[in-house]
């Protein structure tokens, strides 16, 4: 792997290191080459390198980067969110260690503890913007502001610990604890895992940088550190994201010595596009490095000139203009602040469009159900076994075998090729999606003689699996039917234009990006702006800005539609940084 | 890091045992059938990746037969870390297992156990008797699943335990399969089989055939590794030269140092003189791979230069110290790769080397990393090793007992013990029961009165016994007791009460009363203090002589026995005439004195030899040694050696019984009733010895 002068500098650097990154610089980059070094110099088969990541996408992004130009050991790493790790290498290992885990428990379904919470906070009178705060801070307590949401936040663990269930949150929290009670513990961990690397770190919550921080506090030969974030594209602060300084991370990180290293030159966007965001943020100074940096592009600003209604046409024609342009459609990205108005977009640009592929994950019927055990089974059996998916297919047949060896002890002789044929030997002649797919789970079912009711959270997870589909469906109205063809789609290859909101969009990079929605109280969103400082709001809103338009390669078309009312009926506001920025549009 | 016990629930013919081993060389002792390969054979089910891996679905057979059905019931194998730190490739094992509570221990558990559906139906039925035994009735052995836990912190050996936590087959309550009780049960994790290299040394009666076997070979297993560590430059100069491969391949490097290897290990462990030399040759060969598996071991020996020949003409001894070097170098070369630890396990090393060989070897071996564990059932190797190291096997109806006989001894202690157990003597860590006796004389006389007597032979009844000073009864029976060795051992000795009577003033005494008295006050003494220090041990008791052995023998009225024995003590008439009178008296003062003279005489141990030859079925034996003998038993035996017993006494001469008065009519009439036998014996013969021994059996 080609590395820059200043990537290098940082990725062999012999002591602790500290990136902040400019967009585009190749933090992903660096991060993967020093993770393969790591690998290379790890002794013995027990060590490993730990890469947290801030989406379990990114984390297969960096294995698949790794798999291109090292023969790939997947002992040697272990890549994933804070969450799964607390998950795989404290919680479940340790849980004997607390009274709460040492029953037996499980991660509660992150639609159900919304559904729980908000008929709670029904229950008590409470608005639907009363925000209810469910995470913990180092001494165990959940700050909340009054006395009602304290109740509710209450009554909902105490809901979960009725049903053996914990949530992310309680799972950090824990996590904590657990390094706390037994320091053993995160020395053993530090004797396992020889390098750290964390990605994204100005989201990291102050929970994970305690775990993080013990870990490294507790091991007797520290493991080596190598940190990688950028304060301006700290996007979570709404949910407790936390960037800190170098001098705060050498605090957290005691004894570290973190030497901080600049990346400031951008592979990505050309020149102009780099100018234009660098003023959200005030980081003048960038240079853009790409092969077409001095190419001119497109960046446009459509300030109330657009109703609502006609947003869809409008952006229609502008893919059409830039497919003309020969931009093919996976690197085309269509952004906005919010899910709600992307839905009804997506929509009317199917119809509008038909002859355009869609990457929108947001109307799948699966969306939200990444946890489900079902959605693997579903997986298995709505894709075909093809070269390319041949050794995902053995890994996901794999989890289901790990799963089910709970509870069924026959699947442990199981191996995933034998489950992969009886999958493969189901066959229906219904074309309804849901039907099939009910089917199927109960051919399984059948097949592996598997008892529903010995196990309860199978049972819950077979029910929860077709409730969200249903209501996925539903919102989608008119956009696809319910059959299985259709749901096949959604697990082809990821091809087509890609419609996410901002945090969806974190870390990729499309040559055209046409953002919408850039209006007040979209960006940053009202719950966020709401009680806080407008210092507070306006920084929100000026790293938001800055992560949607260094997103953009070559093109970039800023949108603040009209039409939109608040719920007082008050026309929405274009966003206050984009009036006061006085730029040349195209 | 290394293994500090071994618990077994269940298994085989471990009801519930717990093994403890210490750091470098440990051995488990215990006669044939006694389960030591089941023992080792638990301890490679949760750590030796060379069985395959669905060994660890086990057979019903494999059920303790102590359990009335094994329907229902778990099996629990664990295993016990300590030592475990963080370190030295111990991270893996750590982290799955350790207890993280600064102990730096760990545990390993192996569960066999009905799956989940079964559990949760047993324990839907708790309260619902009928329907709990029809579930257990149905229960088959392919509704048991395998599991690894780590980090279990219960002793399933315990009832309690295993009640609350497997289930009460009295009162048919069984745990909610739900409540996981992750810390009493553990942590599932995969098995950790390769985290640590265990090699295991079968004993082996055939060794030459295994050999030469291909898949069995020690010697392929080293030369696996060799294949890829050749050249391409030197594969294919092999090809071409296929007409010349046989001294090519001889001349490679990689296979002279496996030779080499072989004949390292063997001189470091028999030494120049003894060991044969070793070469490797090849027979026609084709390509690399196979060529290298063509290969095999030539051996000659040191004397005629030059000659090598096929393994066949190998002596047995020679081929089980090839098979054995090449699994200690094949051991050698797995410390190389990272483990946490290694094992060297030799099953009965006495079938490979000759025992004065062995403890250096293993003491050798056990150097770092490397824990050492051999199971055997020789005296000689265990009067070798140190009690310390020791795991006893004990059978007793069909249930083994595991003892530990250094359970909390210090190691002064310890090493005074071992001093004392020479090869004889350590036949008492492998007894069912014990009697220590004071010197020679019992040691003489006693087998020969049981063998007489009774008709069976002192090994016959399992009992050992053993002669020792006064001085040590002490310190050997301390090996006795709940947490050592759970056998009796019957202590017999002297009371000395004084043959003469004594005047009330001392001062009175003659020389012969003086030392009568300092013999009884220091009997007296002794037997307090013995008596004391047995009071609260189970295990132990003690039977004594009012005066000593001899003049107790003839208290019993053997005065016959012993006049016999004068005639090869005098040659003069009149010298035996004038004894004979002095030993049929009825005062003890005046036999007592007479029967000491002779001993003193000819000397105690040559006396009693000759008198054990005068002993017959018409000897009477001592009461407090039958005493010692049913309790050295632990007041039971098998009723065939009863019934053996009586048809002996039947046969032969019986002093009380009259010959038309024994019943052996009926014990002709009633074969296979040994029962009835026996219990026609004690009342025909009311007065017999036998009789009085029989009851002392519990009968």
């Amino acid at each position: 792997m080609e590395l820059s002068k200043e990537q290098s500098a940082a990725v062999h650097f012999e002591g602790n290191v500290y990136v902040t990154a400019c967009p585009g610089s190749g933090k992903t980059r660096a991060l993967t080459a020093r993770l393969s070094l790591g690998m290379s110099q790890l002794y013995g088969k027990s060590e490993k390198v730990l890469a947290v990541t801030y989406t379990n996408r990114a984390a297969e992004e960096i294995k698949s980067r790794i798999e291109q130009f090292v023969v790939f050991d997947s002992k040697k790493i272990w890549a994933g969110t804070i969450h799964s790790f607390a998950l795989d290498w404290i919680i479940r290992p340790y849980a004997g260690y607390l009274p709460i885990l040492n029953n037996g428990f499980e991660i509660a379904d992150e639609y159900e503890t919304r559904k729980i919470i908000a008929d709670l906070k029904q229950e008590k009178g409470l608005g639907f913007f009363q925000e209810i705060n469910t995470s913990f801070d180092r001494a165990g307590n959940v700050a909340n502001s009054n006395r009602l949401a304290r109740e509710v936040e209450q009554e909902y663990r105490q809901h979960l610990q009725a049903r053996k269930q914990i949530d992310f949150d309680q799972a950090l929290y824990f996590t904590y604890q657990l390094l706390e009670l037994r320091p053993e513990i995160a020395e053993t961990l530090g004797t396992i895992f020889r390098l750290v690397c964390i990605d994204e770190v100005q989201d990291t919550q102050d929970l994970q940088y305690a775990i993080l921080s013990k870990i490294y506090k507790y091991s007797k030969i520290k493991p080596k550190l190598f940190i990688v974030g950028d304060v301006n594209q700290a996007i979570y602060d709404g949910i407790g994201g936390l960037s800190k300084s170098l001098l705060e991370l050498n605090v957290e990180f005691e004894g570290s010595n973190l030497n901080h290293f600049k990346f400031s030159d951008n592979y990505r966007s050309t020149q102009r596009v780099v100018d234009y965001f660098s003023f959200f943020r005030n980081t003048h100074g960038i240079t853009a490095k790409a092969d077409y940096s001095k190419s001119a592009g497109v960046i446009q600003f459509l300030n109330q000139s657009i109703h609502k209604d006609q947003l869809a046409d409008e952006i229609a024609s502008i893919i059409k203009k830039e497919l003309n342009n020969g931009v093919s459609e996976n690197e085309i990205c269509i952004v906005a602040p919010q899910w709600a108005p992307i839905r009804s977009l997506t929509r009317k640009l199917i119809s509008l469009l038909p002859n355009v592929k869609f990457d929108a994950p947001s109307s799948s019927p699966f969306y939200g159900q990444h946890d489900n055990f079902w959605l693997i089974v579903a997986k298995i059996v709505l894709t075909i076994p093809s070269g390319s998916l041949y050794s995902t297919r053995i890994r996901w047949a794999n989890e289901i075998i790990t799963r089910l060896g709970d509870s069924y002890h026959k699947t442990s002789d199981l191996t995933a090729k034998q489950l992969l044929k009886i999958l493969n030997s189901f066959s229906s002649e219904t074309i309804v999606g849901t039907d099939y797919l009910c089917e199927c789970f109960n051919y399984l079912i059948e097949q592996l003689d598997i008892e529903l009711e010995v196990d309860s959270s199978l049972h819950e997870a077979h029910g929860l699996f077709f409730e969200k589909a249903q209501r996925n469906i539903e919102l989608n109205e008119d956009q696809y039917r319910n059959e299985v063809n259709v749901f096949r789609s959604f697990f082809k290859e990821s091809t087509g234009i890609v419609i996410n909101t901002c945090h969806g969009v974190k870390g990729e990079e499309y040559e055209t990006v046409i953002a919408f929605g850039m209006l007040k109280g979209f960006i940053p969103h009202w719950d966020i702006i709401i009680n806080q400082t407008a210092q507070k709001a306006r920084s929100s809103e000026s790293k938001l800005l800055y992560v949607i338009a260094s997103r953009a390669k070559k093109n970039l078309y800023i949108i603040a539609e009209n039409g939109r009312q608040t719920r007082t009926r008050n026309p929405y506001e274009t966003s206050q940084m984009l009036l006061q920025y006085n730029y040349q549009y195209d | 890091m290394y293994i500090s016990s071994l618990k077994i629930r269940n298994f085989r013919n471990f009801d519930r045992s717990k093994f403890v081993f210490k750091k470098g060389v440990n051995t488990i002792l215990g006669e044939n059938g006694s389960g030591k390969t089941n023992a080792l054979y638990a301890l490679r089910l949760l750590l030796d990746d060379s069985l395959p891996r669905n060994i660890t679905k086990l057979r019903d057979s494999d059920f303790c037969r102590n359990l009335k059905t094994w329907k229902g019931h778990w099996i629990i194998i664990s295993v016990e870390f300590d030592e475990l730190s963080a370190h030295e490739g111990c991270q893996t094992l750590k982290h799955n297992t350790g207890h993280m509570d600064g102990s730096e221990k760990g545990t390993l558990t192996f569960y066999y156990r009905p799956c989940l559906r079964v559990r949760q139906s047993l324990f839907d039925a708790n309260g619902d008797r009928a329907k709990s035994k029809e579930l257990i009735d149905n229960i088959n052995i392919d509704d048991y699943e395998v599991l690894f836990t780590g980090r279990s912190s219960t002793d399933f050996l315990l009832e309690d335990n295993y009640k609350n936590l497997v289930g009460d087959f009295d009162t048919l309550i069984f745990p909610q399969p739900n409540d996981k009780d992750l810390k009493s049960y553990g942590v599932k994790i995969s098995p950790l089989h390769e985290e640590v290299s265990f090699t295991f040394v079968k004993a082996l009666r055939d060794v030459v055939s295994d050999l030469k076997n291909y898949r069995h070979s020690p010697l392929i297993e080293l030369l696996k590794g060799v294949a890829s560590d050749i050249s391409d430059v030197d594969a294919e100069k092999i090809t071409n030269l296929v007409a010349e491969l046989n001294s090519n391949i001889s001349e490679l490097d990689e296979i002279k140092q496996v030779s080499k290897g072989i004949q390292d290990t063997l001189h470091n462990t028999v030494g120049y003189t003894f060991s044969p030399t070793i070469d490797i040759e090849s027979s026609l060969p084709s390509e690399l791979n196979k060529l290298l598996q063509k290969l095999s071991l030539t051996v000659g020996d040191n004397f005629v230069d030059g000659y090598s020949g096929d393994l066949s003409e190998l002596s047995l001894g020679g081929a089980n110290l090839i098979y054995l070097a090449l699994k200690l170098l094949e051991y050698e070369r797995k410390q190389d790769i990272d483990k946490a630890a290694q094992f060297l396990v030799i099953e009965e090393p006495e079938a490979h080397i000759h025992t004065h060989i062995q403890k250096t070897l293993f003491e050798n071996h056990s150097v770092g990393k490397t824990q050492v564990f051999l199971s055997t059932h020789s005296t000689h190797i265990s009067s070798a090793a140190e009690i310390s190291d020791m795991n006893i096997l004990g059978l007793s109806e069909n249930v083994v007992d595991v003892y530990q006989p250094s359970f909390g001894l210090g190691k002064d202690e310890c090493s005074r013990i071992e001093r004392y157990l020479n090869a004889t003597r350590s036949t008492l860590l492998f007894a069912k029961g014990v009697i220590l006796v004071e010197g020679d004389a019992e040691l003489i006389l006693i087998p020969s009165l049981v063998k007489k007597v009774l008709g069976v032979s002192l090994d016959e009844l399992g009992v050992s016994l053993i002669s020792m000073d006064s001085a040590f009864f002490e310190h050997i029976s301390k090996l006795f007791c709940e947490e050592r060795i759970r056998k009796n051992c019957a202590i017999i000795t002297d009371s000395d009460t004084s043959i003469v009577a004594l005047h009330i003033n001392p001062l009175e005494d003659t020389p012969l009363q003086k030392s009568c008295r300092n013999s009884q006050i220091s009997g007296i003494q002794r037997k307090t203090k013995l008596d004391e220090y047995v009071q609260e041990n189970q295990y132990i008791q003690a039977f004594y002589a009012k005066h000593t052995f001899e003049v107790d023998f003839l208290l019993e009225d053997n005065s016959i026995e012993v006049i016999e024995t004068l005639s090869s003590i005098y040659s003069k008439e009149s010298s035996i005439k004038k004894s004979k009178k002095l030993l049929k008296s009825s005062d003890t003062d005046i036999f007592g004195i007479e029967i000491l003279r002779l001993a003193n005489k000819e000397g105690k141990g040559w006396f009693s030899l000759l008198l054990s030859e005068k002993i017959s079925s018409e000897t009477y034996m001592p009461k407090y040694i039958m005493d010692a003998l049913a309790f050295s038993c632990k007041n039971k035996l098998a009723e065939p050696i009863l019934h053996k017993m009586c048809v002996y006494r039947l046969e032969n001469e019986m002093t009380l019984t009259k010959e038309e008065d024994k019943p052996i009519q009926y014990f002709e009439d009633n074969l296979s009733n040994k029962t009835d036998c026996i219990n026609e014996f004690l009342r025909a013969c009311p007065d017999d010895d036998l009789t009085y021994l029989i009851h002392l059996l519990g009968r």
